[in-house]
């Protein structure tokens, strides 16, 4: 996966320094691959969500189910 | 005499570092917030609202990297997105991007950019701004809340509603700032004002723990188990606060005095400091006098009286923050005080008092006391009627926002845990352990609502007894004694 909008780091490098930082030097932005890593990380972190989500919900019955007895809630 | 480059050169580092170092050392927000809510806890709920707390940065930070900090710069003119580079509200300026997409994450200002020393820090101060509004709601909503049900909420909160609040009225181009002269220096609103009231909203559909009010309207207290900890929590979250100030203020090189608040209006690094520090000397003195010598009020008045005058902090006297402080710890231990007893609202820290009410509170002094400063680029007058409308936004906002999003996840029963797993604890339930191993177990006490302290679980049954009654179909068997040594395994 290239994520480097340049033809070389060394390319990139002189031109941010010659040009006193102006031209900005950054590896993946505005490259199309910059979108697809961002939308990758949203998935990502919606994924995670919704895991975590399901994962203390399955944990929380399975207790609920243990404990209820010991509350005497039938 | 330096050449003009260097001196520009230190100026643009300098600005850099000024920013990173308010963002390291609000991370002290954070580990007072935890350690605070921790100690709060029963020591059967330590671990749960810790991670709880830890889970606020793993959630938050994302949405607010990925949607938050375009919320930012593009719905200052409202609800919906402005789409053109310049011209917004009116105002010309190059400070707004969103028309080439300025804050969304695959453009050049959020990665490593040579040419821009400023907006990753920047972001990086916001994104702490963003944990603390979880972290305030995060305290009020203990020992009975899932931790997924809080990470969605605090996801919507941290990472867009405070957001939206803050790109209206705390930035250069927000339409409250720009036709209402709407002015929040410290954040009275657009962060506590906001963290509050949407805590509020969700209090209202959480419900209060199990045994927190008795069959007569009385209300009854559970004990914390480490109240040093809950008060170094808060000494830490004050620490932080210094740099919570610090980053609300803007490096101008082309300006006098160098400084600006978040308008652009010039403003000193040590008025705020002023500030801030007779806001904490009267919060805690009126906290202490109000609510006639109680340590959580006397503590938590230190942070409501700040709050109070967050708002004017970058134009108030001192002497004047010292009278309003001590007066704003007064209002939020009174409001605090009607919100628990009157209203039965069960804020395990007070964060809708000190946070909420007392933030607008703080808009609104800022509107009495401050009336005719320019505030923002179009110069409009700071007024009280203009702080009014701030706050006829931002509440509702606040809210309704908070009630929507609980009112849902609990209709999905994802809003709070089990009676049962309740009543034994989340560590043990949601964790497998006790986390306290080297310490006998005493038995829970709580305090009646005439102050005698007894064995909580009685108590505890027959509330949960009532809660069942009115609920539908399970039932309780209040014979049900508890056995060995009151552990289940899990």
């Amino acid at each position: 996966m290239d994520t480097f909008p340049y033809e070389s780091w060394e390319e990139a490098i002189v031109d941010a320094v010659e040009s006193g930082g102006a031209n900005g030097y950054f590896t993946w932005a505005q490259s199309d691959m910059s979108v697809v890593l961002a939308l990758l990380g949203i998935a990502l972190a919606a994924v995670w969500m919704l895991w975590l989500t399901r994962n203390e919900t399955n944990h929380l019955n399975e207790c609920a189910g243990r404990l209820n007895e010991k509350w005497g809630i039938n | 005499m330096l050449a003009q480059e260097t001196v520009d050169l230190t100026a643009t580092v300098f600005t850099e570092a000024y920013y990173f170092i308010t963002v390291a050392l609000m991370w002290l927000l954070h580990v007072g917030f935890m350690t605070y809510e921790a100690g709060a806890s029963r020591r059967k709920n330590v671990m749960a609202t810790a991670i709880k707390n830890i889970l606020t940065i793993a959630v938050v930070t994302p949405v607010f990297y990925y949607l938050g900090w375009w919320v930012y710069f593009c719905m200052q003119e409202g609800l919906l997105p402005t789409t053109t580079a310049d011209g917004k509200n009116g105002v010309d300026t190059a400070f707004y991007f969103c028309g080439d997409g300025y804050g969304l994450p695959w453009t050049g200002s959020m990665g490593p950019n040579l040419g821009d020393n400023i907006t990753a820090v920047f972001w990086a101060a916001f994104v702490l701004f963003s944990w603390t509004t979880g972290s305030i709601m995060s305290g009020a909503i203990i020992e009975r809340v899932r931790t997924s049900g809080y990470l969605w909420l605090t996801a919507l909160m941290g990472g867009i509603i405070w957001v939206i609040a803050a790109a209206w009225g705390w930035s250069f181009g927000g339409w409250l700032v720009l036709h209402f002269g709407y002015h929040d220096f410290a954040a009275s609103g657009v962060v506590h004002g906001i963290a509050g009231i949407f805590t509020l909203g969700v209090l209202f559909n959480l419900g209060p723990r199990i045994g927190r009010y008795d069959r007569n309207g009385g209300t009854r207290s559970f004990k914390p188990h480490n109240l040093h900890m809950t008060l170094q929590g808060l000494m830490l979250i004050f620490t932080g606060f210094y740099a919570f100030y610090a980053a609300c203020l803007a490096i101008t090189a082309d300006a006098v005095p160098g400084w600006a608040n978040i308008y652009f209006s010039p403003a000193t690094l040590g008025a705020i400091t002023l500030t801030i520090t007779m806001g904490f000397a009267g919060g805690f003195a009126g906290g202490y006098y109000f609510s006639k010598r109680d340590p959580f009020w006397t503590i938590s008045g230190g942070l409501a009286g700040v709050i109070a005058v967050s708002s004017g902090a970058d134009v108030y006297s001192p002497n004047l923050v010292f009278i309003l402080a001590f007066l704003g710890a007064g209002f939020a231990y009174y409001c605090g005080t009607f919100l628990e007893q009157r209203v039965r609202l069960d804020d395990a820290v007070g964060a809708v008092a000190v946070h909420g009410f007392t933030g607008f509170l703080g808009v609104i002094l800022m509107g009495i006391f401050a009336s005719g400063y320019p505030t923002g680029p179009s110069g409009m007058e700071t007024s009280l009627l203009g702080q009014l409308v701030g706050v006829a936004a931002l509440f509702p906002l606040a809210f309704f926002s908070g009630y929507l999003a609980s009112w849902v996840l609990k209709k999905l029963n994802m809003l709070r845990v089990p009676p049962a797993v309740e009543l034994e604890g989340l560590d043990v339930a949601e964790y497998g352990s006790d986390f306290f191993p080297e310490h006998a177990k005493d038995r829970e006490m709580i305090t009646l609502a005439d102050g005698t302290d007894v064995e909580a679980e009685a108590i505890l049954r027959e509330a949960l007894a009532d809660i069942m009654a009115t609920s539908s179909g399970a039932t309780i068997d209040l014979t049900k004694e508890e056995a060995g040594d009151g552990h289940v395994s899990v």
